[in-house]
């Protein structure tokens, strides 16, 4: 046989060489790959690897000044099927579907979807989550969740607010403190194959969520309680539209109440409340816009009126116009005046709601009257320039800054559109508007000494535990009125009450100062009222101030005969529990001899 | 005979004996995911490609001990069998993964292009020492000639294949012919051929797109996966058995891209130690064929070279992405029970060169 030449040999060991050069090329490549491309690629792997489920953190509660919860979390069911999993499809049917209550087909086609996993049911009980899982079906998963709860039902609804399937606050303190109360997500980081089936021994990495923090707010279960109560009561007597009543602390800002009837409930705030009775039927809803009617209506439903809605103050104004006169001097409480029934102002003659005229009065009369051609003199004496700076000085040309979502602004003429007419009209509180959370404000303020108050719900922020962790500040030194004037009001006001237009909110044993109003709602051809009425007491040393707003009344529809009631009333309940001391007045006193 | 029969190599056995072993265990981690999926047996590529390599071995141990000359006699009628069976694929095959490569006798499958491929180094090895005597080049083209029907046969369904025996083809003529210049031509005549066929076909021109930007390509999806694992294997790998990406994000892990699942696994350390391994087997059978007595089994041991060398550097090319995706396994590792066991056939004719 042939033998191999040398030039065959020569040529053998050149190719062995030419593939060593290629492996060792090859080799070179690989090792760049690895080392400084390394980086790049084990990410994008990284990413392709890892999935990342979230783990809810506890909302934090909230609770009332003394610890009342009013929010807090009750621990719901999540409950899926992992396709590949399930052993037993046909039982697995049949227990979902007994348990959860859903018709068997729903499930069933749910079941036998090919997916990685499948939910079937959200917000499930507890009890029923655990007894799911103690069926011990293979593929059947059950993860516990939070959900909001609310245990007073509509209790404050509109102050509360609630939150969303994904536990975010909606509307009110839920949205306001959403920061506070939402807490971090816990994550847990887990790998997958290319299916997306979770790999079990590869380990998971886990941040534990971290809990919302408490709110506490300022509000008091049981003045909140009496003020609803209160509030339901004259709704239903004066067949009224809705009733808005605020009851805070004068000195500080702090509310310790705050409603608006009717109130929703909290755990089920997508549901409509029936129409009030008295009203069915009365507004027949345009049938053409029935695909925003629900929306509308819900929304309509959650509105908070003492700070959403803006309204004509009437009469409880002249209060501001009273303040802003004697505190520049044109008028002293002995002033006295005539009125004739009306007052012409230019080429209008302004009628006073006696239509007889209260004749001749002071200053001090003239208010406890609540006579309108004199508050329209002590406007006028003012003069415009002078009663905008006042307007602007009180604060009620901003908004008060109260801690909820969506205070409404107010709404005023603008200076160089005002003249006489419409100068006369603001002295008595109408033709503008504002909320009744910026009344209620703007009288503490005149009446604590005349210092501007700042609404507000938020007091403490605590730990679970009760830790306290942040403690709310207000501003409290900005003052709006010298002490004297704020104490010359605080007389006039008490004698509104003691023998004039408030006396229906006297109370004896108590020193109560106040204001009333009826104003009629624009168009004013609809004839439609509101009444109310802001009282305070004790009237020499005010801790606590009652705002009462009751909307389009039937009937009697006078604030000093329907509102003033409302807040003797609440005042009667809760001075006592408050612990304001019963005064010794001078009638009392004569009255023992 | 100018020397009479010794021992087989060392070396060349270890090696062999090394890789069949190391392939079966990577074979296993790599398949057992997909295995489970498909088969619901973690085991079941691991079983097939274990029958396959016991049979192997003893094919392997039969050849060694035979001595290679018989082999000459069946040179021709082997490749005639070959030639036959590659026709019949053609016709009565079955198709998997849309390509029509397989025979099935019963239960075993078999893939005679795999055949082929020791086939057409025997004929090679035996034509070329029969016309020693002709003009080199004359030899050279009518020894070309014989093989283009394999070729075109195999080519039909099965291109990277008919490429591998096409490379070995030229490797052996290279070596019988004591000419360089002509090759080199051949060399770049083969590059210009290889341009315009790739620029007739618009889908051949993709592949080139492909290649260049794996990423922004859908069809990219593989050649990515490959470059994920490689780069998160770092210098020591994550470990055997621990790759990600073989659960099923490289396809087909067990076959074409197993390489890149090892360098997840086993990381560049691992990697570069099978790469010398293999190195170190192509100089054993470098050392086989410039030792060996005679022309024919020089020509065999070069084949069987050039055989390896050419699926080990396109295989890990292709994984590299340093050249464009081309389905070629990686021998002794890659799942494939017709191919491990020629394989191991021609590594019994090795040894068996080597005894000499």
């Amino acid at each position: 046989m042939e033998r191999a030449k040398s030039f065959h040999r020569r040529k053998i060991v050149l190719t062995f060489l030419g593939t060593a050069g290629a492996i060792l090329f090859l080799g070179g490549r690989l090792a760049h790959l690895m080392i400084a491309d390394s980086e790049y690629y084990a990410k994008l792997a990284q990413d392709l690897h890892e999935r990342e489920r979230e783990i809810k953190a506890a909302r934090g509660r909230i609770l009332d000044r003394n610890g009342v919860v009013l929010a807090d979390n009750r621990t719901v069911c999540t409950v899926s099927v992992i396709h590949s999993q399930i052993t037993d499809p046909e039982r697995v049917i049949e227990v979902l579907s007994k348990e959860l209550e859903m018709d068997e087909a729903s499930v069933r086609k749910r079941v036998e979807k090919v997916s990685s996993i499948e939910r079937i049911r959200k917000n499930v009980d507890k009890e029923i989550g655990d007894k799911i899982r103690n069926y011990g079906l293979a593929g059947v998963k059950v993860d516990e969740d939070y959900r909001r709860y609310y245990p007073y039902g509509s209790m404050a609804s509109k102050v509360l607010g609630f939150t969303g399937g994904d536990n975010q606050g909606i509307i009110g303190l839920e949205v306001e403190y959403e920061e506070v109360l939402e807490g971090i997500p816990g994550r847990i980081l887990t790998l997958t194959d290319a299916r997306g089936v979770e790999l079990a021994d590869t380990g998971e990495s886990r941040l534990e969520p971290v809990a919302g923090s408490d709110l506490v707010i300022t509000m008091d279960y049981n003045i909140q309680q009496y003020a609803e109560q209160a509030a339901y009561q004259v709704l239903e007597q004066k067949q009224a539209d809705s009733v808005s009543i605020l009851v805070m602390n004068p000195q500080n800002g702090e509310i310790y109440a705050m409603t608006n009837v009717p109130e929703f409930d909290l755990n089920d705030p997508y549901e409509l409340l029936p129409k009030l009775e008295w009203q069915a039927g009365a507004e027949e809803e345009n049938p053409a816009d029935a695909g925003t009617t629900q929306q509308d209506a819900l929304n309509q439903m959650w509105r908070n009126g003492c700070l959403n809605d803006t309204y004509e103050p009437g009469s409880t104004f002249k209060i501001i116009t009273a303040a802003a006169g004697l505190d520049a001097g044109v008028v002293t409480l002995q002033d006295s005046f005539s009125c004739p029934g009306y007052k012409i102002v230019e080429d209008r003659r302004i009628r006073c709601h006696k239509t007889a005229g209260h004749g001749g009065e002071t200053f001090l009369q003239a208010t406890q009257n609540s006579c309108n051609p004199v508050f329209i003199e002590v406007g006028l004496r003012l003069g415009v320039d002078r009663y905008f700076s006042y307007f602007e000085q009180f604060g009620l040309k901003q908004k008060t800054g109260i801690d909820l979502p969506g205070e409404a602004a107010t709404i005023m003429h603008k200076k160089e559109n005002v003249g006489q007419v419409e100068l006369a009209t603001i002295s008595f509180g109408q033709s503008f508007q504002i909320t009744p959370v910026q009344l209620a404000t703007t009288v503490s303020s005149i009446i604590n000494g005349g210092i501007r108050v700042t609404p507000h719900f938020g007091m403490q922020v605590r730990e679970r535990d009760g830790t306290l962790v942040q403690v709310f500040q207000y501003e409290k030194d900005n003052r709006i009125l010298s002490e004297e004037t704020s104490a010359t009001m605080r007389y006039l006001l008490e004698q509104v009450v003691d023998g004039g237009s408030g006396k229906n909110a006297y109370m004896e044993g108590y020193r109560i100062g106040g204001k009333t109003a009826t104003s009629e709602t624009l168009p004013r051809s609809a004839n439609k009222y509101i009444s109310s009425f802001i009282g305070f007491s004790p009237a020499d040393d005010p801790q606590v101030l009652v705002l009462c707003v009751i909307n389009n009344p039937q009937g009697v529809y006078y604030g000093g005969t329907i509102a003033a009631p409302v807040v003797r009333n609440i005042f009667g309940n809760i001075l006592p529990y408050l612990g304001v001391e019963r005064a010794i007045t001078e009638t009392e006193t004569e009255a023992n001899f | 005979m100018l020397r009479k029969a010794g021992r087989v190599d060392g070396i060349m056995l270890l090696l062999v004996l090394f890789l069949t072993g190391f392939g079966l265990v990577v074979l296993y981690s790599m398949s057992a995911y997909n295995g489970q999926v498909r088969f619901g047996d973690a085991a079941y590529y691991f079983k097939k490609q274990f029958f396959a390599m016991t049979l192997g071995l003893a094919v392997m141990y039969g050849v060694a001990r035979m001595d290679y000359h018989m082999l000459e006699r069946f040179a021709v009628p082997a490749y005639l069998i070959s030639l036959a069976l590659s026709g019949a694929v053609l016709l009565f095959g079955d198709a998997y993964n849309g390509s029509r490569r397989w025979l099935s006798i019963g239960p075993l499958s078999f893939q005679p292009s795999e055949y082929a491929k020791p086939a057409v180094i025997l004929l090679l090895a035996a034509m070329v020492s029969r016309m020693q005597k002709k003009k080199s080049m004359v030899m050279s083209v009518s020894v070309f000639a014989l093989i283009l029907p394999i070729v075109g046969l195999v080519g039909t369904n099965n291109l990277s294949t008919a490429v591998i025996i096409l490379g070995i083809a030229v490797i052996m003529i290279f070596i019988s012919n004591p000419r360089y210049l002509p090759f080199l031509w051949i060399l770049l005549g083969g590059g210009g051929f290889l341009g315009v066929f790739l620029s007739l076909e618009s889908y051949r021109l993709e592949r080139i797109a492909i290649w260049r930007n794996p990423e922004q390509y859908e069809k990219g999806y593989q050649t990515m996966q490959g470059l994920y694992a490689i780069g998160s294997g770092g210098v020591f790998g994550r470990g055997l058995g621990n790759s990600l990406q073989k659960l099923g994000f490289v396809p087909e892990a067990q076959n074409d891209m197993i390489f890149s699942v090892i360098c997840e696994e086993l990381g560049l350390a691992g990697a570069l130690l099978l790469m010398l391994l293999f190195l170190l087997l192509l100089w054993r059978f470098m050392v086989a064929a410039t030792h060996a007595p005679d022309l024919f089994g020089a020509l065999i041991a070069t084949g069987i070279m050039g055989h390896i060398a050419i699926q080990v550097i396109l295989n890990i090319a292709v994984v590299t992405n340093t050249i464009p995706n081309t389905g070629i396994t990686l021998p002794f590792i890659s799942y494939g029970g017709t191919s491990v066991l020629f394989l191991l056939a021609e590594m019994g004719l090795a040894l068996s060169v080597s005894r000499w």
